[in-house]
């Protein structure tokens, strides 16, 4: 059980680095963009499309280690005063509202992903092949999904590992 | 029938506790699932659209932007610079405070990066010389709203991408009403003061000539608010571009006059991303709802009701601005731009008001619903950053002086359109 939990959080944090890199990427594509034309006199034609799918890809890319860490934006002034059981009953809600929604949305994206690969889609300026991107988002994304269901049903960490004493 | 399973389906999603964009996102495909003939699909390929949107890229990049600056210490700097110049009036560093937050917003496009930045640093320092905790969480809370307002601004960028609005007019169009609220802040705080003066404890005053000495150090954020706004409205860069420059510009001073290292540099490539993905995830839910908004064609159908019922367009706006208010108490700003707009935008541009000055005010609403409890989300960032030495509620109790002026300064505005539409009018003509 602890294994593939250090595995599950080792993938996520490798995912998170790859997104942290195509964010460096997409720095670095806009301001060679702005050297290039200003520079040079020759814009780089593909910078529009590639940083776009650079976000793209950082964003689903982080996706499971923020859902891992459970940084994101909640509503919980109900769910926070809710009694100990319903407490209990909401948080699951919560869960499975999460893990509906990626399972949703991984599988339409597999679609539209495998539509982009068999028609071998291309970006409409600079032509960048666009299946690789949706397939490690849709896969991602699929992963998110794991991770999300994961925090619901993995046992909870030993107390010390939460902070608490011994 | 729709509004009814549209407003059932986002009270259970929200207030469940789930996250904000799964729950919005969930909520929007079972609307395109039930009432739309099954086009799930249609919201992820719109979020695909969206995502690869080259003018959002600028969102990560201004992120990144706030946090070199903090890494690299320069935001301490600024507010070390700016102290001796506002110690001499009597609501002294609570002043620094706002102005502050007004420098930081002028290279910032968001509210919450300014309030952590400048909060990060005024908050140890003057509860140390002893202000009032509530207070300077207040004054925090406040200007921190300025970084959604003065340009560049993320709120604005993102209405103008949604709306298909000249984003350059619209930064243009944050500017003067950005000024004017830090204005309406200072005066508060001033008058405020000069009526309960144990609320702050009095500084000592340094002679002009050091003072203005000090003022030399405000140089690098200078320099960084010339690359930003300089390359964007000198026309040489777009809102992206300006905001890679003014990276570069950030990381180059980082590393020579602050305390920037190479490891600091990773560390803040991945906590930016990750910020960016926080936010995203939120975009991206609030997209697949306003999909299915769209689809169904609700704004359309709202719009012909409104018309039926004959309201007057200003009668118009107080009912959209009352909405956007209950909407700020349980929905972060972004998506509540992103699910409202379609609606908004179409209804009150076709009552005859400015998209422009539109822009200005739905993002001064957005700013209103930073400082509403409960999700108010600067005294969200603000209450972590004291280790909660200050409570929500007292946080809250502290910015609702900056909450009733930014709805004074949304009255002025509609008094006045030209409060925002005289700078646009005056460079684009």
């Amino acid at each position: 059980m602890r294994l593939a939990e250090k595995g599950l959080v080792a993938l996520a944090q490798g995912l998170a680095l790859a997104g942290a890199v195509a964010l460096a990427g997409l720095f670095a594509l806009v301001l060679a963009a702005v050297v290039m034309r200003y520079g040079w006199g020759k814009p780089l034609a593909l910078t529009e499309e590639l940083s776009g799918l650079l976000m793209t890809a950082a964003v689903f890319a982080l996706l499971p280690q923020t859902i891992l860490k459970d940084v994101h934006i909640r509503v919980s002034i109900f769910s926070e005063r809710a009694p100990e059981k319903a407490a209990v009953f909401v948080r699951l809600l919560g869960s499975l509202i999460l893990v509906a929604f990626l399972a949703i949305f991984a599988r339409e994206a597999w679609e539209i992903a495998d539509f982009t690969r068999r028609l071998n889609l291309m970006s409409e300026h600079a032509r960048l092949p666009l299946a690789p991107f949706l397939i490690f988002s849709t896969l991602a994304v699929g992963f998110a999904g794991l991770c999300g269901a994961w925090r619901q049903l993995s046992p909870p960490p030993p107390p010390d590992a939460r902070g608490g004493h011994p | 029938m729709i509004w009814s399973a549209l407003g059932g389906l986002l009270g259970v999603t929200v207030l469940s506790g789930a996250m904000l964009g799964a729950a919005l996102g969930l909520s929007g495909f079972a609307i395109l699932h039930v009432f739309g003939g099954g086009a799930t699909r249609l919201g992820v390929q719109a979020v695909f659209n969206v995502l690869g949107e080259f003018t959002l890229t600028a969102i990560p990049l201004f992120i990144l932007l706030g946090d070199v600056l903090v890494a690299s210490g320069l935001a301490s700097g600024v507010y070390r610079a700016l102290s001796p110049l506002f110690a001499r009036l009597a609501g002294g560093l609570l002043h620094t405070n706002i102005a502050v937050c007004t420098v930081f917003g002028a290279v910032s496009g968001s509210s919450m990066s300014v309030s952590a930045a400048v909060g990060s640093v005024a908050y140890p320092e003057l509860t140390r010389r002893g202000y009032r905790r509530a207070r300077v969480v207040g004054s925090l809370a406040g200007g921190g709203t300025l970084g959604l307002l003065i340009p560049p601004s993320l709120s604005l960028l993102i209405y103008g991408a949604l709306t298909d609005t000249s984003i350059g007019k619209l930064f243009l169009a944050g500017v003067v009403p950005g000024l004017m609220m830090a204005l309406l802040f200072m005066i508060y705080i001033e008058v405020s003061v000069r009526r309960e003066t144990s609320a702050v404890p009095t500084e000592p005053r340094l002679p002009w000539g050091e003072t203005l000495l000090a003022l030399r150090d405000v140089w690098p954020i200078l320099f960084l608010i010339l690359a930003v706004l300089g390359s964007l409205f000198a026309g040489i860069a777009t809102p992206t571009e300006s905001a890679a420059v003014g990276v570069a510009a950030a990381v180059m001073l980082g590393f020579t006059i602050g305390d920037l290292t190479p490891r600091k540099l990773l560390e803040t490539f991945l906590s930016s991303a990750r910020t960016f993905t926080v936010v995203a995830f939120v975009f991206l839910g609030a997209v697949i709802l306003a999909q299915s908004i769209s689809l169904l064609q609700l704004p359309q159908k709202l719009l012909a009701e409104v018309a039926g019922a004959g309201l007057s367009p200003y009668l118009m706006l107080g009912v959209v601005i009352l909405i956007y208010l209950l909407l700020g108490m349980i929905f972060d700003g972004l998506s509540m731009m992103v699910m409202t707009l379609p609606v908004v935008f179409p209804l009150l541009t076709g009552l005859g008001f400015d998209p422009i000055w539109l822009g200005v005010v739905v993002t001064i609403m957005i700013e209103v619903g930073m400082l509403t409890p409960p999700v108010g989300m600067n005294l969200f960032v603000l209450v972590g950053l004291t280790n909660r030495e200050v409570t929500l509620g007292e946080a809250a109790v502290g910015a609702l002086p900056y909450w009733i002026l930014l709805l004074v300064g949304l009255l002025l505005l509609t008094i006045a359109p030209g409060i925002a539409t005289w700078l646009p009018a005056l460079s684009f003509a």
